[in-house]
C-alpha cells in the first residue's frame, strides 16, 4: 500500500494548493471571470471556497484564458 | 436569477420548505434514537450518531431521487422539486457527520493517517463478502460533497450547464455506491436482514418510479407524433382548449423541445428548457404574466422568452398560429429572446 500513501500525499498537496488559490480566487479572482461576483458578500464568497479548493485547476485555467 | 450573486435567494416558499425539512429530520432522529435505546440499550453515543445520521442521509438521498419521476407522474409533487437543492446540501452534511464520526471512531486512534486507514485497514478487495464497504461510502461522500459544493449558481455558469449537469448526474453513481455500502456493511456487521429489506424496497421503488415516468413520457411523445399534421412548416399539436389557462402543452418537434403556453386568450411557444438548470419550463405555469420554471422559479415572458429586467436569461421562441381552434407550431427556432406575436384564440 506504499503507492496509496504516495497518492494520498499527492491529493493533500493538490488540496493545499487549492486552499491557497481558493482564498485569493474567491476574494479577488472570481470577479475577473464572472461579473456577477461584483458586490458579493463575504459569506457568498466563502460559500464558493470548498468547491474552489476541489476544482481549482479548472478555475485557474479559465482565469488564465480570460486575462 | 442572475444579477449579482447572493448566498441564498431566500423567499417565503424556500423558508417553509426548509422548516418542514428540518422538522421531519429532527423527528426522524428523535424516533431513531428512542427505538435504538429501547431495543439496543447498550449502544454507545458514537455508534448511535453513526447509525442515525447514516440511515437519515440514505433515506434523504432515496427521497431526492424519487422527486423527479414523482413530479413527472403527478404535478402535485412539483413543489418538492422547488428547493431540492437545499435538500441535497443537507443530505451531504448529514452524510458528512456519519463519515467523520466513522473515521474518528474506527480510524483515528492509531499511528496511521486516518484516510489511509479507511483504505488499508481492510484489504479484502478481491472478496465480495468481505469487501471494505467503508471505501464505497467514502467515494459516495466525495460525490455528494462535489454536488453540494457546486450547488451555487456561480458553478452552474462557470462550469457550463452541460458539465454542471454531468457532474450532478453522478448522484446515481453515489446512490449505487451507497446501496452496496449499506448491503455489505449489513452483511458484515449485522445479524438482522431488516436493513437489506429496507434498501431493497427503496431500490425497487426508485427503479419502478423512473421506469413509470419514462413510460409516461414515451406514451406522450408517441401520441403527439400520431396526431401531428404538417403544413407550411407548421405542426398541428392540439386544440387550444386542450391547454389549461396559464399552463403549457409540451411538444417535441424536429429535435426541438417546445412549451406552448396559453394565457390571456393567447398562445405563445418558447423552448422548453430552462436556462438555469435545464428544468422543464412547460411543467411550470404563468405567474404574474411570466412563465415560471417549476424547479427554481426562473421567469420568462411568453411572447419573447426574455427574463424580466434586470435579469438576463433568454429562451428561443417559435411561431404559433391557430386555425379552426387548433394550435399549430413551427419548430424552426428564433434566436433567444426574439419577440414573436402570440396567436389569438377566437372566442
Amino acid at each position: 500500500m506504499y503507492w496509496l500513501q504516495i497518492l494520498l500525499y499527492g491529493v493533500y498537496a493538490y488540496l493545499a494548493l487549492g486552499l491557497i488559490f481558493g482564498l485569493w480566487f474567491v476574494f479577488k479572482g472570481a470577479e475577473q471571470i464572472d461579473g456577477n461576483m461584483h458586490g458579493a458578500s463575504w459569506e457568498t464568497r466563502l460559500l464558493l471556497l470548498p468547491a474552489t479548493i476541489a476544482l481549482w485547476v479548472i478555475l485557474l485555467n479559465k482565469w488564465l484564458k480570460q486575462r | 436569477m442572475s444579477v449579482n450573486y447572493t448566498t441564498v435567494q431566500w423567499n417565503r416558499q424556500k423558508r417553509r420548505y426548509d422548516r418542514i425539512m428540518l422538522g421531519i429530520m429532527v423527528l426522524y432522529l428523535l424516533t431513531f434514537t428512542f427505538l435504538q435505546l429501547v431495543f439496543y440499550p447498550l449502544t454507545s453515543p458514537e455508534t448511535l450518531i453513526i447509525r442515525a445520521t447514516g440511515t437519515l442521509a440514505f433515506i434523504m438521498l432515496q427521497f431526492i431521487l424519487c422527486i423527479g419521476p414523482l413530479a413527472r407522474l403527478d404535478h402535485r409533487f412539483l413543489p418538492l422539486l422547488y428547493n431540492r437543492r437545499h435538500l441535497g446540501v443537507t443530505t451531504f452534511l448529514i452524510g458528512a457527520v456519519h463519515g467523520v464520526f466513522n473515521v474518528i471512531q474506527f480510524h483515528s486512534l492509531g499511528y496511521v493517517d486516518p484516510i489511509f486507514s479507511v483504505f488499508a485497514s481492510n484489504t479484502h478487495y478481491a472478496s465480495l463478502q468481505d469487501f471494505p464497504f467503508q471505501v464505497l461510502g467514502f467515494f459516495a461522500l466525495v460525490i455528494l460533497f462535489l454536488m453540494a459544493a457546486t450547488s451555487h449558481d456561480f458553478w452552474l455558469k462557470n462550469l457550463s450547464p452541460r458539465w454542471w449537469k454531468s457532474l450532478h448526474m453522478l448522484v446515481y453513481l453515489a446512490y449505487g455506491l451507497l446501496v452496496f455500502h449499506v448491503m455489505l456493511g449489513v452483511v458484515q456487521l449485522e445479524q438482522s436482514p431488516m436493513w437489506i429489506g429496507f434498501v431493497g424496497f427503496g431500490l425497487l421503488t426508485l427503479v419502478s418510479l423512473h421506469l413509470m415516468a419514462a413510460g409516461v413520457e414515451k406514451k406522450r411523445l408517441l401520441e403527439q407524433m400520431d396526431k401531428a399534421a404538417v403544413g407550411e412548416g407548421f405542426y398541428q399539436v392540439c386544440s387550444a382548449e386542450d391547454i389549461p389557462e396559464n399552463r403549457a402543452k409540451m411538444v417535441y418537434l424536429e429535435g426541438q423541445n417546445i412549451a406552448v403556453f396559453r394565457y390571456d386568450g393567447k398562445v405563445s411557444a418558447v423552448n422548453n428548457i430552462c436556462r438555469h438548470q435545464h428544468g422543464p419550463i412547460g411543467e411550470g405555469k404563468i405567474v404574474d404574466g411570466c412563465i415560471t420554471c417549476p424547479w427554481h422559479g426562473y421567469q420568462y415572458l411568453p411572447q419573447n422568452g426574455q427574463s424580466p429586467p434586470p435579469f438576463t436569461e433568454k429562451l428561443e421562441t417559435y411561431d404559433v398560429k391557430i386555425v379552426d381552434g387548433m394550435v399549430w407550431v413551427n419548430p424552426s427556432p428564433y434566436p433567444e429572446g426574439t419577440e414573436r406575436p402570440a396567436a389569438i384564440i377566437q372566442a
